[in-house]
């Protein structure tokens, strides 16, 4: 069966990770994207590996966020490397980008170019703080997203600066990357009309963080962080495990909840103390109840923990690290990692799948994720009809090069 | 010739499509939000009690008479009736409601629309043109499909925790319910393709997990991991990725590739950061983090925030204030990009909250309709679309199924 995307291609000039996000769950969605990198050079993103022979072919978000896209190297500051993205973009029914305001200009390539030569197109646009606006030049990548946004203002110990997560901004920005294509795709099936869509990464972080907005413009006070406190819930929070750096993470949500904890913990009497006896109360004294948990964690792993708690009925989970994910049963029931045999890094590896099960159209790694320039030959021979000999010599002069002639 | 009718507002991207909502939880109503705020008509299907974002909070003055921020927020441009499927009578309603449906949004647990009647058999079957968006924890398959879950849980199970915080204390979750939000946009994202490929393949069904979507917001980590067999541990705000103190507040900055850690050094006015053997290479310069920072610590103490953003940014290095919800609501670029709207109104005022999501040329976000009342609808979409009566309406109130 088709996959839904199907039939749509997509000239992706997107770099570092947010961008290629976007495009990446277009690509799973079935569509054919062609992934620009700069001639001689690459993805910026290849520059962020640790040193080896061959380390731009092992930087683990350029390959995790390229996968099903084909690439090809282009420069296109020169007039026949624009030449060819210009052909490229002709034939393509989406252009991605997400260079600063500043590049976009620099390279010519703002929206009215772009649908003067395919007036049809959608074209997003993905830059830090949007392309209006007094800081529309501004640059920044996934922490500097969710630090403007909002969400590292409430994240982190109340005794030190904030902390945040370090990088959720990119690929949370382009999943509205995707969701914004593909309504514009939608509309434009049935109309005709391509569009510009202005996608401001911080303003996506913005989104998925209302409560303590709408806490300020409605009552005019300001959420400041407080670790693992929730704002209702208590207790709430990590708690110390027997192995090295385990924990189990808590939430309790009722007092049915809270019973059953007290119970698994083998404190029963503490559901019935006057100081946890109501949510109100537990969460003034919440940190009473810190000690009597991390007693009883801390003589279980946290698996163990996690499974005690299930078994109660009490919602937890146990922490997992990069290492261990992989062997999560839950995970390998819905075979969440591809497992993907890319020769240049030499056997299988697990790669980040798709979050969802489509019951017709599974989404699955059809393409390994390509190395620098691997799709030249059917970027320029097959969708842009060039002779192997003018490959040839744009090769030698640069211009379409993996390495710098 | 008769003048061309004013064409009083745009069009709108997702206006032919009818979309279900139902078992509301955040995800599920913010997946379903993407939908009514392009112009799809969402129709809400909520209990008798209310979908819970009603009871979330924040309220005006803390007063829960008032309208809920996160019901005003999530439920933009949708319709809401009450229903109770678990009633023979309120399961056959749903199901009328989804034969003319394009779309359902489902955030209910594993197994609820099997017990209704309405499992994935039955729906390909009597509604083979549906497509199917189905939100859980942790996948309708599976050991821990029942498991209860929580969005700290979450957190810690998708390997985000054990790296968030400090190595010596206690690991931390991020933001405010982050996974509910991330795993609406999937359930947005993978709907539309779906509702896009329908044409040669029909209706189908997402089985979305919650978990699995939050996995997928870190770098490729476990891939990383099978690489280089390292863990980062627990680092905090690990130079160069900073977070400082200015004068009035907290600055954010990251001269992350090599080319930036020159144009940082231009920008602090600190030639000799760019010579320095400490500092030349990244893994040095990581190596070497609490020697560089207390050489640029006292030029951020000497600015605000909005000095060292600008001199940083001049030099096109990321430089960004730590930003509280006071500093969004004065943001001279959200104020330039009209980021806030007034969506409705709770006490006596109007609420103020974020509008579109993003820029469409052609078909941009609109407010066509703040947050419906509970049960506001039910006369529109009951008699109106399924054609049952008032008399009806109230005989199935009085029963419990409306």
């Amino acid at each position: 069966m088709p996959l839904p995307l199907e039939g749509i291609r997509v000239c992706d000039l997107t770099q570092f990770w947010a961008g290629p996000f976007a495009t990446q769950y277009l690509a799973n969605l079935g569509a054919e994207v062609i992934k620009i990198e700069p001639a001689g050079r690459g993805d910026r993103q290849r520059t962020s590996a640790v040193p080896r022979p061959n380390a731009g072919e092992w930087v683990a978000i350029f390959n995790g966020t390229n996968v099903n896209k084909h690439g090809c190297t282009l420069d296109i500051t020169t007039p026949e490397g624009k030449a060819l993205l210009r052909h490229l973009i002709s034939i393509s029914d989406v252009v991605a980008m997400n260079m600063s305001a500043r590049a976009v200009k620099k390279l010519g390539l703002e929206y009215d170019y772009v649908r003067s030569v395919n007036p049809t197109v959608v074209m997003l646009s993905m830059t830090g703080f949007g392309a209006t606006g007094p800081w529309q030049e501004y640059v920044g990548f996934g922490p500097q997203f969710e630090q403007a946004s909002g969400i590292t203002y409430i994240s982190g110990y109340p005794d030190l600066e904030p902390m945040g997560n370090p990088a959720m901004g990119d690929p949370i920005g382009g999943t509205f990357g995707a969701i914004a294509i593909m309504m514009a795709l939608s509309h434009r099936r049935r109309t005709g009309q391509g569009q510009f869509i202005d996608l401001a990464t911080t303003e996506g972080m913005s989104f998925i963080n209302p409560y303590a907005l709408l806490d300020y413009t409605m009552n005019g006070r300001i959420m400041e962080r407080n670790a693992n406190k929730h704002r209702l819930w208590s207790p709430h929070g990590a708690f110390p495990c027997k192995g090295h750096d385990e924990w189990v993470a808590i939430a309790v949500q009722s007092d049915a909840q809270f019973a059953a904890l007290c119970a698994c913990i083998g404190r029963p009497e503490l559901a019935a103390a006057p100081r946890f006896a109501d949510a109100l109360s537990r969460w003034e004294n919440e940190a009473a109840l810190r000690e009597p948990i991390a007693h009883w964690s801390r003589r279980h792993t946290n698996q163990e923990a996690a499974a005690l708690l299930q078994q109660a009925g009490v919602p937890s989970g146990a922490t997992v690290t990069h290492a261990t994910v992989i062997d999560d049963p839950q995970l390998k029931h819905r075979d969440f990692f591809w497992w993907i045999d890319r020769p240049i890094n030499e056997g299988k590896h697990p790669y980040y799948g798709f979050p969802a099960q489509l019951s017709k159209t599974p989404v699955t790694a059809r393409k390994i994720p390509p190395t620098l320039g691997e799709d030249n030959a059917y970027v320029y021979g097959d969708l842009l009809s060039l002779a192997s000999a003018k490959m040839a010599d744009l090769d030698r002069r640069g211009v379409i090069a993996k390495t710098v002639p | 010739m008769p003048p061309a009718r004013p064409q009083l507002r745009p069009p709108q991207a997702l206006a032919p499509f009818r979309v279900v909502e139902i078992g509301s939880r955040v995800a599920a109503s913010f997946c379903a939000k993407f939908f009514g705020d392009f112009g799809a008509q969402v129709v809400k299907v909520e209990p008798r009690a209310g979908a819970p974002e009603r009871r979330m909070g924040p309220f005006v003055g803390d007063d829960m008479a008032g309208a809920s921020g996160l019901h005003l927020f999530l439920n933009t441009n949708k319709k809401s009736v009450t229903l109770e499927p678990s009633t023979i009578t309120g399961a056959a309603m749903l199901k009328a409601l989804l034969r003319e449906a394009d779309l359902l949004i489902e955030g209910l647990p594993p197994g609820t629309l099997d017990s209704w009647g309405l499992g994935e058999a039955d729906l390909s079957r009597d509604c083979p043109n549906l497509v199917v968006a189905s939100i859980t924890d942790y996948g309708q398959t599976g050991p821990y499909r029942h498991r209860k879950a929580a969005d700290i849980a979450h957190w810690a199970m998708a390997c985000l925790m054990i790296g968030s915080g400090l190595s010596d204390r206690e690991p931390l979750r991020v933001g405010d319910d982050v996974s509910e939000y991330v795993a609406g946009l999937n359930a947005c994202a993978t709907a539309l393709g779906m509702l896009f490929g329908r044409d040669a393949v029909g209706g189908q069904r997402a089985d979305l997990s919650v978990l699995e979507a939050l996995i997928t917001v870190q770098p490729s980590s476990a891939l990383s991991y099978a690489y280089n067999k390292t863990h980062m541990g627990r680092a905090g705000n690990r130079f160069p990725m900073n977070i400082v103190h200015c004068k009035d507040g907290y600055v954010g900055f990251y001269p992350q590739f090599p080319h930036q850690w020159e144009m940082f050094a231009d920008a602090l006015g600190m030639p000799q950061l760019k010579t320095d053997p400490r500092f030349a290479a990244p893994l040095a310069r990581m190596e070497h983090a609490d020697e560089a920072l207390a050489i640029i610590l006292p030029w951020f103490l000497d600015r605000t925030c909005d000095e060292a953003v600008r001199i940083g940014q001049e030099h096109h290095v990321p430089f960004v204030r730590v930003a509280s919800a006071k500093d969004l609501v004065e943001s001279p670029q959200y104020q330039a990009r009209g980021f806030f709207t007034d969506i409705g109104t709770a006490g006596s005022g109007k609420v103020a909250a974020l509008g579109r999501p993003f820029g469409m040329s052609a078909t941009p976000w609109q407010l066509r309709s703040a947050a419906p009342d509970l049960g506001q609808h039910n006369i529109e979409v009951f008699c109106n679309r399924l054609g049952l009566s008032k008399l009806e309406l109230g005989i199935l109130a009085e029963q419990g199924v409306i």
